[in-house]
């Protein structure tokens, strides 16, 4: 970068940084991501991507940052990586790659590649763990079994290679712990400590594990599905949003008019109304609604079971309606319009709705 | 002309794209390319869940056709295309921009609908 392009970007990310601190928005924050991108401040760009990340999760702007950021960052990393793979295929280039995509949160080509590294290189442990790591995170995220169970089939696949990793056996435990199942936490936590017996955090968790009453007889399958039914439980008791139905019908006064705009609904994930914004005189709120909830419903429990995590965004096309279906928190949101207006104009209004509205009182 | 799995199977070379089936609003698997790590009836199950979830919801507006279906999901993302008795559903990645992938998609479509079998 030439004197005057850096002293330009410098200017430029000045502002930026006043504009945060001035009046916080996921788009001043994704503004100000990319001017730390353009004046090569990476470390800058990556703090505050994922503090912005923290705050306004599900914000198009600051997605969109992100992604810029990722790709400058890690592209020649990837390329290299790629032609390391393809010419001197190694396990440890395989897991460096794997954890890299995981960074950059593209978990899918994670487990790709760690698909794939398992088949040619089985004994490697690397593998297994990053596997492990990814199922674990995606339980604590969506508490789903399945990804329950396959985090401690690949950890207990990685110490059958490493029965010495202390890091696996740690967490091994405390899954079991969390599951109920004391004497299997007990069992690892006793095998930290043959290994580093002045260990303090072992030693309070055996402590613990051993104080705890004889699990029932039930397997590990069944405890993730017990675990997930408290957990669900415990989401339906919970408030619905951070907004009140007061907030949310004012909320959905902002939403961005266009031509051909039918309806808004936001309902909570079982379908319950909260508010709805109606445009179109052909059109009554109840089997708006019915309908949006009955698409989501069809398509949330789809997007779990095939494994591709928590139903984020739905479009569909039909010959009288283009329905936008997406979900913000713990809402659903559904925009109806007409079938003659292009999805990408639904989308701006969607994108601004969820950074001007939705976020507005959400300071970084 | 190329039979459906060929066609798939190009399909599944685009950038992003995990596997592809084609299977009818209930569930039947009329061809499938979908790759070792995807189980054809699963998939296929699913994916009839919500065709029909989002087919009914249009309906009950009044809108009795569903040309297309893009649900984006955390870790992944599944579209399906409308080929007349069938529906094209294609698995891919999280973080792809569809815009290239749609229109092979669309191509994948057009060809499978207008096959004709020699």
């Amino acid at each position: 970068m030439g004197f005057f392009a850096r002293w330009k970007a410098k200017r430029e990310l000045k502002k930026a940084i006043k504009r945060v601190k001035k009046r916080p928005s996921p788009k001043a924050a994704a503004d100000l991501i990319e001017k730390y991108i353009s004046a090569e401040q990476m470390e800058n760009a990556a703090a505050m991507a994922k503090q912005s990340l923290e705050y306004y999760p599900a914000s198009p702007s600051i997605q969109e940052s992100y992604r810029i950021y990722k790709k400058v960052k890690y592209q020649e990393e990837i390329r290299r990586l790629n032609l390391q793979i393809k010419d001197r295929p190694n396990p440890s280039a395989y897991a460096m790659l794997a954890e890299l995509y995981g960074e950059i949160g593209e978990t899918d080509k994670t487990l790709d590649l760690c698909r794939e590294a398992i088949r040619k290189f089985p004994d490697y442990e690397g593998t297994y763990l990053i596997v492990g790591k990814i199922r674990y995170r995606r339980y604590r995220e969506a508490g789903l079994p399945k990804d329950g169970m396959l985090a401690v089939e690949f950890f207990e696949k990685a110490l059958k290679l490493n029965s010495k990793n202390y890091k696996t056996l740690m967490q091994l435990g405390e899954i079991y712990l969390e599951l109920g199942m004391p004497a299997k936490a007990t069992e690892k936590f006793k095998t930290v400590l043959y290994f580093a017996p002045e260990d303090q955090r072992a030693k309070e968790l055996l402590d613990y594990a051993q104080a705890q009453p004889p699990e029932p007889d039930s397997d590990i399958e069944d405890r993730f599905k017990e675990l997930k039914e408290q957990r669900d439980a415990q989401t339906s008791e919970r408030r619905t949003s951070r907004f009140s139905i007061e907030e949310l019908e004012f909320k959905l006064k902002e939403f961005p008019v266009f031509t051909g705009l039918y309806a808004v609904t936001i309902t909570t994930a079982q379908g319950r109304k909260l508010a709805s914004r109606i445009e179109a005189e052909q059109l009554s709120e109840e089997p708006v609604r019915e309908s949006m909830a009955a698409i989501f419903k069809g398509a949330d429990n789809s997007s779990l079971r095939m494994d591709i995590g928590q139903f984020e965004e739905g479009i569909i096309s039909g010959q009288h309606y283009l329905v936008n279906l997406f979900k913000f928190e713990n809402l659903v949101c559904a925009i109806l319009a007409s079938s003659q207006i292009k999805p990408e104009i639904v989308q701006t209004a969607v994108n601004a709705f969820i950074d001007d509205s939705l976020y507005a009182s959400v300071g970084a | 002309m190329a039979d459906i799995v060929t066609i798939l199977e190009e399909l599944n070379k685009e950038i992003g794209v995990i596997g592809s089936i084609v299977v009818t609003p209930d569930g039947m698997v009329v061809a499938s390319a979908l790759g070792p790590d995807l189980d054809d009836d699963t998939v296929a199950a699913l994916a009839s869940n919500a065709i029909i979830s989002a087919k009914k919801g249009m309906a009950a507006l009044g809108d009795n056709n569903c040309y297309r279906f893009i649900l984006t999901a955390a870790h992944g993302k599944m579209v399906f295309e409308d080929i007349g008795i069938a529906y094209l559903a294609v698995v891919t990645h999280q973080n792809i921009p569809l815009g290239q992938t749609q229109i092979a998609i669309k191509g994948a479509a057009y060809k499978i609908r207008h096959r004709r079998v020699d």
